[in-house]
């Protein structure tokens, strides 16, 4: 299949030797959405961080390979690394307050961003930060590119980070727990317009997410991570209506809804 | 007077902006909840929830009204019995990391209220801790850890078997749970369950998801921009009237269920 964006094969990640993701195996086509999901510590973030070519200090990819748009991650300079993450591929993180640069306002981070990719005056900039704010519901973007990262909520700067991933439109678009942080109202919208955007550009996304719920409306495909294996792999209608291993009955049981049981009479 | 374990009585609170305006955070917020109750208080953030707890905790003074705890004005009260409140009542908050020493061991975190408190028993401190952790699930063992080596789970264990060492009637939780796996959730709330039951416990949570409230809690109230909109049996929510909370409500993402969110310019008849 020549559409693959991404063919993950039997990949092995270990920290100091100590092995942490093991035998992991996924084939993603264009425009479509897998969700990883388990508890923490199940080596989900580990997987998405090989993706990034960002395993912290003693990590590594010990066995195994991570094809990406035809190319084996596995041998890129720090160059090609460089031109890739933000055009071709970027990351949501679940935090994204601490990745924007404290003293620098909100606009020149966008300028710089845009900048090192294509050749844009500072009105183009501008002009398209405002709209991609707007998009992850932040009505007031020209106020907004004035302030710094720490004159805005928690909120606030989470939705900034998904802008600024989702600005130079990439092909893959990844995120790390990236709306569990925010409002179920803010997450509800956020979603929506990760996906929209997503479809527009026939981008494909890769997220991380405890919230089954969020998982079971954006994925085509789910990913369940226990001890640092996939337990369980499939479409979400397969994986939530007829789960194979015993930990996603666990993990579905486990989510609270507006219908289900209750811990007090 | 009454039987309240927590009494809000037109509860207000201003704060001064630095352009000379006040931003009113709490506008006259009465709630009453009963002895061995939970009170769920969801809303966006920037709606006050965090203020009001704060209030409730000495935390903040209070602007205008009263809160009563056991039919006790707090506002008021000398340092003794400011002490002794305290002892009455607990809050866990969102980020355990935050609110430990790291250089203390779990042993030392759990004792460390009991000490303050001149309960402590001399030699007894790895008994009461390891008893603790034993409540929350966590092996004995873990007394002799630091924070830095257990997971936000384990943490957010701990702090709640610090909140309760001092044998507390009301707990207060500000999304104590919202940064965990659904999975450790679910096992922290079999045990709340479990300890308010025993101990005949008074809950408040603050949480922005109200499935979960919605399975811990036997009341909710809504608040938006600083107001309470809405009063809501937990049992029935679905019985909503506010725009507010209906949005709030249709935003949840169900498995199995069509995710059609409402939005406050779609939701007519509201300024």
């Amino acid at each position: 299949m020549a559409d693959n964006v991404l063919s993950v094969t039997n990949l092995h990640i270990a920290y100091q030797g100590k092995p942490a993701v093991m035998d992991v195996n996924f084939t993603l086509e264009r425009g479509k959405v897998l969700c990883i999901v388990g508890e923490s510590g199940s080596g989900k973030t580990t997987v998405i961080r090989a993706l990034m070519g960002l395993l912290p200090v003693g990590g590594e990819v010990t066995e195994g390979s991570i094809v990406f748009n035809g190319r084996d991650l596995a041998n890129l300079s720090k160059s090609e690394w460089r031109s890739m993450r933000g055009k071709d591929m970027a990351m949501i993180f679940q935090d994204s307050g601490s990745a924007l640069d404290p003293i620098q306002r909100i606009g020149k981070q966008f300028r710089e961003l845009f900048r090192s990719h294509v050749d844009m005056t500072n009105d183009e900039c501008d002009a398209k930060a405002i709209a991609l704010l707007e998009s992850v519901a932040l009505p007031n973007g020209t106020d907004i590119l004035h302030r710094y990262p720490h004159e805005l909520s928690g909120g606030q700067r989470q939705r900034v980070g998904i802008a600024m991933a989702m600005a130079l439109d990439p092909l893959l678009l990844i995120g790390d727990e990236p709306t569990s942080a925010l409002d179920v109202t803010t997450q509800s919208q956020v979603v929506l317009e990760m996906l929209e955007k997503a479809k527009e550009h026939n981008s494909t996304i890769v997220m991380v997410t405890h919230n089954l719920g969020v998982a079971a409306y954006m994925a085509d495909y789910i990913l369940v991570m226990q001890n640092g294996r996939v337990v369980d792999a499939g479409s979400p209608k397969d994986i939530l209506e007829n789960p194979s291993s015993d930990y996603t009955k666990q993990l579905k049981n486990a989510v609270p809804t507006l219908g289900g049981g209750r811990y007090i009479e | 007077m009454n039987n309240y374990a927590v009494e809000f009585k037109d509860v207000c609170k201003r704060f001064p902006l630095p352009n000379g305006d006040t931003l009113e955070a709490c506008k006259s917020i009465n709630i009453t909840l009963e002895k061995g109750k939970s009170l769920g208080i969801v809303g966006e953030s920037g709606s006050g929830k965090t203020t009001l707890v704060r209030m409730l905790m000495k935390m903040l003074p209070i602007s205008e009204g009263e809160i009563y705890v056991d039919g006790v004005e707090i506002q008021h009260m000398n340092r003794e019995q400011t002490r002794a409140y305290r002892q009455k009542i607990q809050m866990v908050f969102q980020d355990p990391m935050a609110a430990f020493n790291p250089r203390m061991k779990v042993k030392d975190i759990i004792c460390e209220p009991l000490y303050n408190f001149g309960l402590l028993p001399k030699g007894r401190e790895e008994q009461i801790a390891g008893d603790y952790l034993e409540m929350v699930d966590l092996p004995r063992e873990f007394m002799h850890r630091y924070p830095h080596e257990m997971s936000g789970g384990q943490r957010q264990r701990v702090a709640i078997a610090r909140a309760i060492v001092l044998e507390p009637e009301i707990l207060v939780f500000d999304e104590a749970t919202s940064a965990l796996d659904v999975s450790v959730q679910d096992s922290i709330a079999y045990l709340l369950a479990r300890l308010q039951k025993k101990r005949n416990l008074t809950y408040l949570f603050i949480a922005h998801d109200i499935a979960f409230i919605r399975t811990m809690c036997h009341k909710v109230v809504v608040m938006y921009k600083g107001d309470i909109v809405e009063e809501l049996d937990a049992f029935h929510l679905s019985d909503a009237q506010h725009p507010y909370t209906k949005v709030l409500l249709s935003s949840i993402f169900e498995i199995g269920q069509e995710h059609r969110p409402l939005s406050m310019d779609t939701v007519v008849g509201y300024k």
